[in-house]
């Protein structure tokens, strides 16, 4: 695991009387598998996380991000980074927004964009002209959606259209992520994806989770969990937290039985 | 060479206005004697050119914005409420004891404005209400429209004459109605406008995808949001002020600017613009080589906008008419 100190802390959040968490603290170099069923408020938690629900406060380590920048390969212990002071942010924090990427499967139609402008327009320098955009290597790679450049994203189809705004968030906060510095939210990623295209995105999570990143994907793939192990798990029920921990250490068959109501998978 | 491709829509549209322009400003001097050619140059032809540059451009890129605060693209001033609220105002202070004020002309573009100013908000709040759904906000638009027109109708029933001509003015548009000076106060209440609107257009280009993907990219969508409706309230009651109710013209427009050129804001606003300045200064020459009257401009604009639109509809994306095909 990467010896990341990017923290985000979540705190006595309540998005609506139903939904109520605890204080979270997601780590750095960390991939967070958030589970539950219909309802239980997975979305709910990642909206918050993203600053889009109004929780009490989020906070982001920030001295962090400046103290590797200044110490450069100086090591530093984790008391020294904590003592320092932590910023609260907002949503619209430009420090905040560059650090974290938000992915839903729900977007609005309204204009027949082409998938040349979706990425033009929301990577976070537009670029003069549309022929200028440029996907990082590996995203482009991964997700394959340079042959759609010209399409209006609105032919295309749900799994075809996932692929670009996942492309886009990824794109938006990269240097972030290069830098293990990116909190990547996503809300059933896989939906619509090819099993060649989960497996392609799956790894490239875990590449960017080992460089520092934090990855929080609330899904329903409950039997792809064993292959994780080590990779951290939030399940939720009913607007509450009830489990937290290391994949390989919760008690699964307590929680098929009690949450998801089904004996195996 | 890409950069030069990118330009030169922009190259011959502006040909094409300086044409119009001078076409309209010069004939005059070919058909009359020069004392009074020059009094139908100044008194005449460069008040109809100017008014037709500040209306159609206003028109245009306020309607280009409202499309994408609205996530509308058939959103339009005339059809969603904006243009009869200014037009209400109107006629609500010509049929007032005011009306009688000498200064009066130069107290319509406030009570334009504040009309426009109360319709957009009306209609952002109730479209806001009915959660943005295209048939939601143009519904909500027309409702407005619909009640505005309602008590105008009833003004109608208590106008003389002389109100009545004033009345059928508002509600008609014409570019004839403007002289110099008030064309000055105009273009000064334009120039912040445009101003606003240049910081506004890059973030303009993040509102597509809606609020939230926008508010993730550090925008403040309701200061953005808020700024926007303020300048397009001033851009279409300054419009209504000097040249009465024009509909369609910001349907027409941006639509087809969008068709041809893609999304980008930052071409399609200032295209919009200039195309409808040169929409209506095409009107403007038709009626002054066409031999008959002047021609209110909402009906001519209605004539091939009514039309337009059907076709719009006819052709619009299968996902913007609610069925997957």
């Amino acid at each position: 695991m990467a010896n990341s100190l990017l923290n985000i802390t979540l705190q006595a959040c309540a998005a609506t009387p139903r939904y109520e968490f605890p204080e979270i603290t997601l780590h750095g170099g960390r991939f967070i598998h958030v589970l539950g069923p219909n309802g239980a408020g997975k979305s709910t938690l990642l909206l918050l996380l993203a600053g889009l629900l109004e929780p009490k406060r989020v906070r982001l380590c920030h001295s962090y991000l400046h103290c590797k920048a200044e110490a450069g390969n100086k090591d530093m212990t984790e008391n020294s980074i904590k003592g320092m002071r932590e910023n609260v942010l907002t949503p619209n924090n430009n420090s905040w927004h560059r650090h974290r990427g938000y992915f839903c499967t729900q977007y609005d139609p309204s204009f027949a964009l082409k998938v040349a402008d979706v990425l033009q327009f929301f990577v976070l320098e537009p670029s003069a002209n549309k022929n200028s955009v440029i996907l990082a290597p590996e995203i482009e790679r991964v997700f394959a959606i340079r042959q759609y450049w010209d399409r209006p994203i609105t032919e295309l189809s749900t799994g075809q259209q996932n692929r670009v705004h996942l492309a886009r968030v990824c794109q938006q906060i990269y240097p972030a992520l290069q830098q293990g510095r990116g909190i990547l939210l996503l809300d059933e990623a896989f939906s619509g994806l090819d099993i060649y295209y989960q497996q392609q995105l799956m790894s490239l999570l875990q590449r960017w989770v080992a460089l520092g990143n934090i990855i929080v994907h609330a899904h329903h793939e409950l039997h792809s969990l064993a292959k994780y192990p080590d990779d951290e798990a939030l399940v939720i029920a009913d607007g509450k937290l009830v489990h937290r921990g290391r994949i390989a250490s919760l008690d699964w068959s307590n929680i098929y039985q009690t949450i998801f109501q089904v004996d195996t998978i | 060479m890409p950069q030069t491709n990118y330009k030169m829509p922009q190259v011959c549209l502006l040909l094409i206005f300086v044409s119009l322009a001078l076409l309209n400003l010069l004939h005059p001097l070919w058909f009359y004697d020069q004392a009074i050619a020059w009094q139908i140059f100044w008194h005449l032809q460069v008040p109809q050119v100017v008014t037709a540059l500040i209306v159609g451009s206003a028109l245009s890129a306020s309607a280009a914005v409202l499309q994408v605060l609205l996530r509308n693209p058939l959103a339009d001033p005339g059809m969603i409420g904006i243009s009869s609220g200014a037009s209400l105002m109107a006629a609500l202070l010509l049929l007032s004891p005011l009306a009688q004020w000498n200064y009066i002309t130069y107290l319509l573009p406030l009570a334009c404005f504040t009309g426009a100013l109360a319709s957009t908000w009306l209609m952002f709040y109730l479209a806001r209400k009915l959660a943005f759904t295209p048939a939601a906000v143009i519904l909500a638009g027309i409702a407005l429209s619909t009640i505005s027109s309602a008590v105008v109708a009833w003004l109608y029933l208590y106008a003389s004459p002389n109100q009545l001509r004033d009345l059928t003015f508002w509600l008609m548009g014409s570019l004839q109605y403007t002289d110099l000076w008030l064309l000055g106060i105009a273009g000064c209440i334009l120039l912040p406008c445009v101003r606003v609107l240049s910081v506004l257009i890059p973030k303009l280009n993040r509102l597509y995808l809606g609020p939230q993907q926008a508010s993730l990219l550090g925008i403040d969508v309701r200061k953005t949001t808020q700024t926007s409706l303020f300048v397009c309230a001033v851009m279409v009651g300054l419009s209504v002020a000097i040249a009465g109710a024009i509909a369609f013209i910001g349907l027409l427009v941006p639509h087809v600017v969008r068709k041809l050129t893609g999304h980008d804001n930052r071409t399609v606003i200032p295209i919009s613009a200039l195309v409808g300045g040169i929409f209506l200064l095409c009107i403007v020459t038709f009626n002054t080589f066409s031999g008959s009257i002047a021609l209110p401009v909402s009906l001519l604009t209605a004539t091939i906008g009514g039309p337009f639109f059907i076709y719009i509809l006819f052709h619009r994306q299968p996902h913007l008419s609610g069925v997957r095909q």
